[in-house]
């Protein structure tokens, strides 16, 4: 199977002296193409930090860092929007999406910044199975939650990225809504074969994905393939002992 | 409750900058405008003081007050100078004839151009103020002195020849030396020259006269009994007045003309406020706006809803404080550089410390807390509306539709009511106290106000309109700028707005400038009637030599000359500049239809009208006017005409007899003259050139070139006050880059999540820069549709012909093309600050 992001020996080190922070330490690790991946952790384990640092939205202290076979590090600010313009696909807890265009407009925003055609049978796909081709033309303030997330998802896929980062994409829903957010990543990877990396520190959200994988205090401490929400369950507990 | 104010003001330091710097400049011209007349003031109330300096009483021509600033009394009798001496209680009287003079070099050229006026005057070693700096006295009657520091600036030194021009031909002297005034050698700007008491009589044709006598009294008399001593011997119509007296009425004409000066600046620097308010009510609106949780927190720890006004509005008062004074500071920068300007055109005026009085800081703080705290109403209710609630949850105000509603009405009442205010500081005749100037300025402003409000509603529809080829040249950061402009429609209209005014005011202007212009085109056009116009250069230029006019009458290619002056002469107690001319013959000269009575038949004690003027002061042919003149005190003038234009000459006319009865002055101030038809034109006018040859400071001018000049003098006001304006259109720029800064800020996490779904730095400072450029437009548009109403409807009100209305639309164009351009200026901060902001600190989720 190939491998769509990992990092080598990824460090990242806030601040310097007595309030220096190592939010990650050494991380190895490596998400392959076509599966959906939780990176699972309690509250300031690092989850976060390593998924903007694998996005190119951050830079690591030291390690590398690859998309494809693409070195971020080797990248400068602009190739790197442009990389996460044409290669990667963000669905963010919350304020997802530009309040001053329509959902449609949202959808098709990184296409339309970077002057590229929209496949419209793919847009056209892509809505169907999000279930959101009666709200198109409303503004993010007119949808719920669940929609503006729907709609989120929606965009990281309309550019047919290389891979698509979740940051508890779920974490501001209510259960139901969030469930049903989950079941339509998960459609995404099986019905487009679409890469997900996803943070989440909800076992819930992390037995819909194909593997998942526990960080604590910046290290990667174990994984589970095929999780269930009890078998995550089990884990964190035996974790924390 | 002061502490959190205080917090709140330091937290949004960079946020309140712009609001400080609009405050600043807004009040800075104020402060200016008193700084530079209070400061010229004071040099001139020095220099007065100095010129009366070992006198102790003067005696001249008696004139009413309103007519002294214009013009000179009649002439004293010589005889009167020994009189006085002769008694008792005088020590020393010395008479002193004096008038305008041109220097001349030896090539004939005006020294130091035509600008302000020469002084020249008779020279006495007693009982006078001047004293020799270099070199000697004036002794013989070649002799000539100047004062030492235009010595200096015209490059004249002990030994030159000049030529000096005053009444008649050129005449030659030698300079033998310089003068000061007491300690200082500047005379207030002014070139001022002496000569011996016989050459200055001869200059001046003054034989047996004097123009002032400078009395030193005996002993310690005092100065009442002085003036009452010479009272006695004194014949009618003199005024005998103590030193004190005398520098007090010197200086309170020149001090009127400072009040126009000091109102004329101090409008603009009240238009720059209040374009600064518009400014300050955006931050603070802003601020409430994204402090509505701290604000709700306050509510919710049981602050009342005042107490959170309170807290809004002494932030904005500490604000304003601090503005204005910066203001002052900026203002005496700003007196230094308005004095530095007024020099370029009026000569040197002395430098002094600028002078600070502690009426303008107050007047200037006051202005600058007023209109701050105004403007920081609104959002101060705003802000303490907030419910305590909100701090617990999201709660977004979306303004109503029928708050909407009540807003847009009280938008168009303030609208009707400013017009309305306009109208009638117009139109009707105000109460005494207030001015008229001070209705329309309240009238405008309001109206202002109106139209800021009511633009809302177009803010949205307009924008987007602008918008559109923006989003065709740059589809998806094209809609975002365009959306970006029109989301907050409140504060765009507001923004936009205060360059609004700024543009209709300068459209409004530049539109009367062109009107007026290309009326005064037609006029001439339609009313020269001769081949020439004679007259002399410059503003301060005495006026024309007599002799001028009889030697170009004499020469055999003329047809005709007629003589036009002009002089003030109370009216029913209002000061009015009258024409006087060869009225039996002016119909050769101008175009002048008579209604009724007959222009020959004026003479010397009748006076002509317009219909105009003699409904005004209703009048007709046969009644009298009771009139006052300098010379001659009052008269009674009987209208023996009245004509239907006003002309270039006035709406009043004397005959040049009545004038030469009446007035001081005995020189032309335009001659119109008449080619005979059997020579060549350019033969007759070179004729006229040639005797013009010989009185330099004069020109001649055909019908193009006179238009040409007239039009000229429009263009250099009209540049006056666009340089005047700017101020508040700098405001209203420094408002919009104010209005994307907090928009930028307001909008961190957007961008940042633009710049993650890979918008790149460059496409982010376009979207911000675009968004610039549609509220730079909209304001400018706005401006020049009411700058354009406002003009035709003043033209409309003045219900006249006579007025061409002229549209210049290429500059409107441009006018739109700068907004445009400093819409692009105004987007280079706040596009560099968006684009270089933080992706994750932007997008963090806290
Ligand atoms: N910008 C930052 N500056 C300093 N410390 C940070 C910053 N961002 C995150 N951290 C710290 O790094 C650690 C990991 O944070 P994060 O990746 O957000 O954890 P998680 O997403 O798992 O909750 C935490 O201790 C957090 O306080
Ligand atoms: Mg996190």
């Amino acid at each position: 199977m190939t491998t769509a992001v990992r990092a080598e020996q990824a460090t990242k080190i806030y601040g310097s002296g007595p309030t220096e922070v190592r939010a990650l330490d050494g991380v190895t690790v490596a998400f392959e193409q076509g599966r959906f991946s939780a990176i699972m952790g309690p509250s300031g384990s690092g989850k976060s930090t390593l998924l903007h640092c694998i996005a190119g939205l951050d830079e690591l202290t030291s390690g590398k860092v690859f998309i494809g076979d693409q070195d971020l590090g080797q990248l400068n600010d602009r190739e790197l929007t442009l990389l996460r313009r044409t290669r990667v696909g963000f669905v963010f807890q919350a304020f997802n999406l530009v309040p001053t265009l329509s959902a449609s407009e949202n959808i098709t925003l990184p296409l339309d910044i970077a002057g590229t055609a929209v496949d419209s049978d793919w847009f056209d796909r892509v809505i169907d199975v999000l279930e959101i081709g009666d709200r198109l033309s409303h503004r993010p303030s007119e949808l719920s939650g669940g929609q503006q997330q729907r709609v989120a998802v929606a965009r990281a896929l309309a550019s047919q990225p290389d891979v698509i980062f979740a940051d508890e994409p779920s974490g501001n829903l209510d259960s139901k809504s969030g469930a049903h957010l989950l079941e339509f990543l998960r459609l995404a990877v099986d019905e487009f074969d679409q890469t997900i990396v996803m943070v989440t520190h909800d076992p819930v959200a992390a037995g819909y994905a194909d593997r998942a994988v526990f960080l604590e205090d910046g290290h990667i401490v174990d994984e589970i393939d095929a999780p269930t929400a009890e078998a995550v369950l089990d884990k964190i507990r035996t974790l924390e002992v | 409750m002061l502490r959190a104010t205080l917090k709140g003001l330091l937290g949004h330091k960079l946020r309140l900058a712009l609001t400080v710097l609009a405050i600043m400049l807004g009040t800075g011209l104020i402060a200016g405008s008193y700084v530079f007349t209070d400061t010229l003031d004071r040099v001139f109330s020095d220099l007065f003081s100095q010129s009366l300096a070992g006198i102790d009483a003067q005696v001249t021509g008696d004139v009413s007050e309103e007519l002294s600033t214009f013009t000179f009394p009649e002439r004293l009798p010589e005889s009167l100078v020994d009189e006085i001496a002769a008694l008792d209680e005088v020590e020393a009287a010395v008479g002193t004839v004096a008038g305008l003079v041109t220097l001349i070099d030896p090539n004939g050229e005006a020294l130091g151009g035509f600008g302000p006026p020469t002084i020249g005057t008779s020279w006495s070693d007693v009982a006078s103020p001047l004293t020799v700096r270099d070199g000697s006295a004036p002794i013989g009657d070649q002799d000539l002195v100047i004062d030492a520091s235009s010595a200096d600036r015209l490059d004249i030194e002990i030994g030159d020849e000049v030529g000096v021009i005053a009444l008649g031909e050129q005449e030659r002297f030698e300079v033998v030396g310089t003068i000061g005034l007491g300690g200082s050698s500047n005379f207030g700007g002014a070139t001022f020259v002496s000569f011996t008491y016989a050459a200055a009589q001869q200059l001046f044709d003054a034989a047996g006269f004097v123009d002032t006598i400078s009395v030193v009294g005996a002993g310690d008399i005092s100065p009442e009994a002085l003036v009452a001593a010479i009272e006695e011997i004194a014949p009618e119509n003199t005024s005998v007045v103590d030193a004190a007296t005398a520098a007090e009425e010197q200086l309170s004409g020149f001090k009127e003309a400072l009040g126009f000066v000091n109102t004329f600046l101090l409008a603009f620097g009240y238009v720059s406020l209040f374009v600064g308010g518009f400014l300050i009510f955006n931050t603070f609106q802003v601020i409430v706006a994204q402090r509505t949780k701290e604000l709700a927190l306050l509510r919710a720890i049981g602050a009342t809803k005042r107490q959170v006004r309170r807290m809004v509005l002494v932030e904005a008062f500490i604000v304003s404080v601090i503005g204005s004074l910066l203001g002052v500071v900026f203002g005496v920068v700003l007196a230094i550089g308005i004095r530095a300007a007024f020099s370029r055109f009026g000569g040197e005026i002395p430098a002094t410390t600028p002078q600070v009085l502690p009426r303008t800081i107050l007047i200037a703080v006051l202005s600058g807390v007023i209109v701050t705290v105004f403007s920081a109403l609104v959002p101060a209710y705003r802000a303490s509306a907030v419910p305590p609630i909100a701090a617990l949850r999201q709660v977004t105000a979306r303004p109503t539709s029928r708050l909407f509603r009540i807003v847009m009405i009280a938008g168009s009442v303030i609208s009707v009511l400013g017009t309305g205010v306009i109208a009638a500081g117009l139109f009707l005749d105000p109460p005494e106290q207030i001015p008229r100037a001070a209705f329309v300025g309240v009238g405008a402003a309001l109206l202002f106000i109106g139209l800021a409000i009511l633009s809302a509603a177009f803010a949205r529809p307009l924008g987007r309109t602008l918008g559109a080829p923006i989003r065709a040249a740059f589809g998806a950061i094209g809609r975002l700028a365009t959306e970006n402009a029109v989301r907050n429609p409140g504060r765009t209209a507001v923004t936009s707005a205060a360059l609004m005014v700024g543009v209709a005011l300068m459209v409004f202007v530049t539109i009367l400038a062109s009107s007026l212009s290309a009326t005064t085109d037609k006029l001439i056009a339609d009313t020269f009637k001769t081949d020439l116009v004679v007259q002399p250069i410059g503003f301060g230029a005495a006026g024309l030599s007599p002799q001028i006019a009889d030697r170009i009458e004499s020469l055999d290619e003329i047809e005709d000359v007629v003589r036009l002056r002009q002089g003030p002469m109370l009216v029913e107690g209002d000061v009015e500049f009258v024409s006087a001319s060869e009225l039996a013959k002016i119909e050769n000269a101008i175009d002048i239809e008579v209604v009724a009575g007959d222009l020959a038949s004026v003479g010397a004690d009748g006076v002509a009208l317009s219909e105009n003027a003699a409904s005004d002061l209703d009048v007709g042919v046969g009644d009298t006017l009771d009139v006052e003149f300098a010379r001659t005190g009052e008269q009674t003038l009987t209208v023996r005409a009245v004509f239907v234009e006003a002309g270039p000459g006035g709406n009043i006319y004397l005959d040049l007899e009545g004038y030469r009865r009446n007035f001081t002055e005995d020189f032309d101030q335009s001659l119109f003259v008449k080619f005979d038809r059997s020579f060549d034109s350019a033969a007759a006018r070179s004729a006229v050139e040639d005797v013009l040859v010989d009185f330099p400071g004069t020109t001649s001018l055909d019908q193009s070139e006179f238009a040409d000049q007239a039009i000229t003098g429009i263009r250099g006001f009209v540049g006056l006050v666009y340089a005047l304006l700017a101020l508040a259109l700098v405001i209203a720029f420094v408002g919009i880059v104010n209005t994307l800064l907090l928009s930028v800020i307001e909008r961190t996490r957007e961008i940042g999540l633009l710049r993650a779904v890979g918008s790149t730095r460059k496409q982010i400072r376009r979207m911000v820069t675009w968004e610039s450029v549609i509220i730079a437009v909209y304001g400018a548009l706005l401006g020049s549709v009411v700058g354009i109403v406002l003009a035709r409807a003043l033209v409309e009100a003045l219900d006249t012909d006579e007025i061409v209305f002229r549209l210049p639309v290429l500059q409107i164009v441009l006018a739109v093309v700068l907004a445009m351009i400093a819409g692009v200026i105004a987007a280079i901060y706040p596009a560099q600050r968006a684009s270089r902001l933080n992706v994750l600190e932007a997008i963090a989720y806290e």
